[in-house]
């Protein structure tokens, strides 16, 4: 009941189309299928009972429905109508064309019998014709073939004839190709004829006397030197097509070609002045006239010329203030890539050799491979030629690079052509080779310039004796000049680095491995200087401050400095194989043992003083002592002396005046034992004072002598530090050591005995100012012992007496001062 | 000193246990008596026996000694005066592998007399930078010269070429009083000095047996690298000399200026090292 009201579209749709025998469409079908088509309350069904329908309308619905029910009906049924009306309108007009359409078919059809018939005669007609042609030819054929073929033959024979003037014309005229081209094509002719052709005879050899004329002929100008290239290509090519024999001309041609560029490249020189980049071609021009000399000069300076264009295309202009170097890199680029670019073309043309199969692509492959010599030979002249420019001396970095680039940039359109050569690989080789020879000269300058730090710190002072103080500042600056050395150089260097190797597009880390290597024997190069051997031992001690300032600080601004340059790069790593530490401490043991060799070298220096002196005295014959002897007064002054040289490494320590301090020594416990001694050997009784004596000597302090002793020893509590009390008291240790063996080896009077009392009474008094006392005392206690037993007469000396003598000393050596 | 007793007669003297040996007869003088601290030495050629030569300070004579049956008699063959003008000679030494080479110091400079012509063969002018005191030959090695002074060093020379010393240690931290070979295994060294120490060395490299002649067995790591082998330190004194004993190859005995012999001997290891 609500199917009416829900779908009458489609309803009515459905209708129309069942009765226009339409098949139902797909979205139709469930509608259809939900229709019983029995159902007899459905008015859409064939078995629709309208007296049932009406029926149970008027018993179910009121009214109201039922008259809404009349005017929905009364509605359909008006749209039915009027949908019926409009599809059998519209068939209608469809059946009418339909109609017309037929009409018209069958008016045209009936004019087409006419013209079909009068085809088919014309047909006939023609086949007729032609029958009657091909019966009436068919008698000739054979003979118009027959002539056709003279005709052919004659025209060859007229050629063949012809040939001789031909190429005479052609070989006067210059028109080479054109005659062996016209020789190539007869003497296939000719052996075509084979031996029937005897007749062929004369033109054949007149022919051979032509061409072998000709070859001759080009054989002599294969021979002129000064042929230009494409000449030369010509000539060969020719030559080969006239028989020559590849294996032999062909490498000659190259061999030519090669020798001409080597040639050119030998002879280049470069254009000068930096404004050459201005007028590029000026310039390649001038470059390819001075190579070829004036053996061919036309043609040369045309090929310059066309270089000239080309290399101004190939290279664009750069930055107008190219530095020379790179300027002259690609002068020679520019002279010589071009024309392997056009040799390549030209034997690729040539004789790149055509046709396919297995033997042709082996002969094109070999001759490739011979190109590709040729031209790896010339391009490795040209890098050669290219290397001796920039390892020239002094070609700063930036120049370097720039020509590397150039260089490589002259090289890319010839690997382009030729990648069999490895070309751009040697140019990246040879760029990376020069770079690293550049690396590696600045940093030998480097080590030679901080050598030379070292050097000068060393060599002799002409003024003399310098104030400690500004020989302090010489030495901090030589901490200074090191560390600005180093930055100089490594900024010398750092184009080198990434710059360069994103240009080869390699890795930088090789390079800046290198670098660091380098830097770190550069460094260890001023360690080597301060450690050769020298004589002075102001040089000893100056070398042995160098090396401190630079243990002390120096080496640690080298890593700071790499730093500072690799890190920007990305290659901050590198840095850190520069071990600081390690260096640190080689400068240390180097200074340590330096400030040994100063030592040593003070303390032999005094010894060999005081030997000559002690062995020189008459000790047997000398007078009775009237003062300290100038022995003393030397000794004093030289370790004074050494004392203000050293001080200028030791800042922080305070210089102790090498003057007596304090009252003048009390009697020494010896000094007392000899007077007991000598009491009692008054008495008689010397057996025991000797026992004593050597009681006090087996309980005297054993002294060590060993080098490391004047670091500071025990009591200073500094370490392994040296210092210069430390350095002071060991030269007086060994000297007075010395003094003591020396007087061992003498024989003393009562007055040489005497003599030498005084003397140690002074040293006594002085020595223990300036430096550890104990092993001092000690040693002077054990040359009065000495002294004592060489002594033919031991009268020591009343106190009183000695202190007198020492303190005239004294007064003289604060006057020697002042 | 300057009366010097023939020293044939010694052996019989030194008898050991001998309670009260009898005063040595003197058999002849060489020379007439010289100024006291004159003499300094007087060598025997080890290869000539009678040949005598006494160093002095300022001279070096040569004797020859002839025996009779009645009576000895030296005769002075030659005489080469020091080759400076103020230096004196310290120490000399015979050559044991040439009858007439006669090694001298004069105070640091090295020199080689040639006997026949007292004339100097090979000179090392500043051989030392300071007085030497001691030289001793290679007994197995010829041409090599141990030299040692009194500027703390030991050297050992090739006279083929004196220009710098084969070998320089910096031996002691005084003067180095002698430093003689072993007189069977000259790869061992002994010194003494006056910072009272003895010390033994290894150079085995400059020996007369280089090491390791069989290099594939060699191994670097084992060879030990020449230098001391120990110090010995118990000498409370400056140690005036150090000699090897001439029956055993390992002991050697050194004297103190107190008087006090030390006889000591070679490191077992040491030994084994030589000896394997």
């Amino acid at each position: 009941m609500a199917q009416p009201t829900t779908t009458p579209r489609r309803r009515r749709g459905s209708l129309l189309t069942s009765y226009y025998g339409g098949t139902t469409d797909a979205s139709g079908a469930p509608a259809e299928a939900s229709v019983d088509p029995l159902d007899d309350m459905n008015i859409d069904t064939d078995g629709f009972n309208a007296p049932k329908y009406v029926g149970s309308l008027l018993q179910y619905k009121s009214l109201e429905q039922l008259v809404g029910r009349g005017n929905s009906m009364v509605s359909e049924i008006k749209s039915l109508d009027s949908d019926m009306q409009m599809l059998v309108y519209e068939n209608y007009s469809k059946f009418i064309s339909a109609t017309d359409t037929i009409q018209e078919m069958k008016e045209r059809v009936d004019g087409m019998e006419g013209a079909m018939k009068a085809l088919e005669d014309n047909f006939g007609y023609i086949s007729r014709a032609s029958e009657a042609v091909s019966s009436s030819f068919s008698a000739r054929r054979g003979e118009l073939e027959r002539l056709n073929t003279v005709k052919k033959t004659l025209k060859k024979l007229q050629f063949l004839m012809d040939l001789p003037a031909r190429l005479q014309d052609c070989i006067a005229e210059g028109e080479l190709a054109l005659a062996v081209r016209c020789h190539a094509k007869a003497v296939k002719i000719m052996a075509a004829a084979g031996k029937h052709a005897a007749g062929f005879d004369g033109i054949r050899s007149e022919c051979e006397q032509i061409m072998a004329r000709l070859s001759s002929s080009l054989h002599e100008r294969l021979e002129d030197e000064s042929l230009p290239p494409d000449a030369l290509c010509e000539t060969v090519w020719l030559l080969l097509r006239l028989g020559g024999r590849e294996d032999s001309l062909l490498p000659t041609f190259l061999e030519r070609r090669r020798k001409a560029l080597t040639t050119a490249i030998n002879a280049f020189t470069p254009a000068v002045g930096a404004d050459a980049a201005a007028d590029a071609d000026a310039a390649a021009d001038a470059a390819a006239d001075a190579a070829e000399g004036d053996a061919a000069e036309a043609p040369e300076a045309g090929e310059g010329d066309g270089a000239g264009g080309r290399g101004e295309g190939l290279l664009p202009a750069r930055a107008p203030t190219r530095s020379v170097t790179a300027e002259h890199t690609r002068q020679l680029g520019a002279l010589v890539v071009p024309q392997l670019l056009e040799l390549v073309a030209a034997w690729r043309d040539k004789f790149g050799g055509e046709g396919g199969g297995g033997e042709a692509e082996a002969s094109r492959e070999r001759k490739e491979g011979m190109l590709a010599e040729c031209v790896g030979e010339v391009c490795g002249a040209l890098l050669e030629a290219v290397r001796q420019l920039m390892s020239e001396e002094a070609v700063p970095s930036e120049e370097l690079l720039e020509g590397c680039g150039e260089l490589l940039d002259a090289i890319a359109p010839l690997h382009e052509e030729l990648p069999a050569a490895k070309l751009q690989l040697r140019a990246t080789r040879l760029a990376e080779g020069l770079a690293r020879r550049s690396v590696e000269q600045q940093l030998a300058r480097l080590g030679d310039r901080l050598s030379g730090a070292v050097e000068e710190m060393a060599s002799p002072d002409p003024d003399g004796d310098a104030p400690s103080g500004s020989l302090h500042a010489e030495l901090r600056a030589v901490g200074g000049t090191a560390s600005l050395c180093v930055r100089d150089a490594l900024s010398l260097v750092a184009p080198l680095l990434a710059p360069l190797c994103e240009q080869l597009r390699t890795r930088a880390d090789g390079m800046a491995l290198h670098l660091v290597q380098r830097l770190h024997a550069a460094v260890r190069c001023m360690l080597t200087k301060a450690l050769a051997p020298r004589r002075a031992p102001r040089a000893v001690l100056l070398c042995a401050g160098c090396c401190l300032q630079m243990a002390a600080g120096g080496v640690a601004d080298v890593p700071e400095a790499l730093r500072q340059l690799l890190a920007p790069q990305g290659l901050a790593g590198a840095a850190l194989g520069f071990d600081s530490a390690a260096l640190t401490a080689d400068f240390r043991a180097a200074a340590d043992s330096l400030l040994q060799r100063f030592v040593e070298m003070q303390a032999q220096a005094l010894s060999r003083h005081l030997s000559r002196r002690v062995q020189a005295t008459d000790w047997l014959n000398c007078p009775p002592p009237n003062g300290v002897t100038p022995l003393v007064r030397t000794l004093v002054a030289e370790l004074r002396a050494m004392q203000r040289v050293a001080a200028s490494l030791f800042p922080s320590e305070p210089l102790k005046p090498m003057l007596p301090q304090g009252p003048f020594p009390p009697m020494t416990p010896l000094e007392q034992q000899l007077a007991v001694k000598l009491a009692a050997s008054a008495g008689g009784g010397g057996g025991t004072a000797s026992i004593q004596m050597d009681l006090q000597r087996i309980f005297a302090r054993k002294v060590s002598f060993e080098a490391g002793g004047f670091d500071g020893g025990g009591k200073n509590a500094r370490g392994r530090e040296p210092t210069l009390g430390g350095m002071v008291g060991h030269v007086a240790k060994l000297t007075l050591k010395t003094l003591v063996e020396e007087v061992r080896c003498a024989t003393f009077s009562k007055h040489g005995f005497q003599q030498m009392q005084v003397d140690a009474a002074m040293l006594r008094w002085v020595l223990p100012a300036a430096a550890d006392g104990e092993p001092l005392l000690a040693l002077l206690d054990e040359a009065f012992l000495s002294c004592q037993e060489r002594s033919l007469e031991c009268v020591p000396l009343e106190h009183t007496v000695l202190e007198a003598f020492c303190e005239n000393e004294r007064r003289s050596l604060l006057a020697a001062i002042h | 000193m300057d009366r010097l007793a023939e020293r044939e007669a010694a052996p019989e003297a030194g008898h050991r246990g001998a309670p009260a040996p009898a005063p040595l007869a003197e058999l002849l003088q060489l020379g007439g008596p010289c100024a006291l601290g004159d003499s300094v030495d007087v060598l025997w050629n080890p290869v000539l026996p009678e040949q005598v030569a006494s160093l002095h300070r300022g001279t070096v004579r040569l004797w020859s000694l002839s025996h009779a049956a009645a009576a000895s008699s030296a005769s002075e063959s030659g005489a080469a005066p020091s080759p400076r003008e103020e230096g004196s000679f310290g120490c000399g030494r015979w050559d044991p592998h040439h009858a007439h080479a006669l090694a001298l110091a004069c105070e640091s400079d090295l020199l080689t007399l040639d006997t026949r012509s007292m004339k100097s063969a090979v000179a090392v002018a500043d051989a030392h930078e300071q007085p030497v005191r001691g030289l001793d030959y290679n007994p197995n090695k010829p041409n090599t010269l141990l030299s040692s002074g009194d500027d703390y060093h030991v050297k050992v020379w090739d006279l083929r070429k004196p220009l710098t010393p084969v070998l320089s240690l910096l031996a002691h931290a005084h003067w180095v009083t002698s430093a003689t070979y072993n007189r069977f295994h000259d790869q061992l060294l002994l010194s003494c000095g006056t910072d009272s120490q003895v010390k033994l060395w290894r150079a085995a490299a400059i020996s007369s047996a280089p090491p390791s002649l069989d290099y594939e067995e060699a191994d670097p790591s084992e060879v030990e690298a020449d230098g001391i082998v120990r110090p010995y330190t118990d000498h409370e004194q400056s140690v005036f000399g150090a000699v090897w004993s001439a029956a055993d190859a390992w002991i050697f005995a050194s004297l103190s200026l107190d008087g006090k012999v030390v006889v000591n001997h070679v490191p077992p290891s040491e030994k084994y090292k030589i000896l394997l």
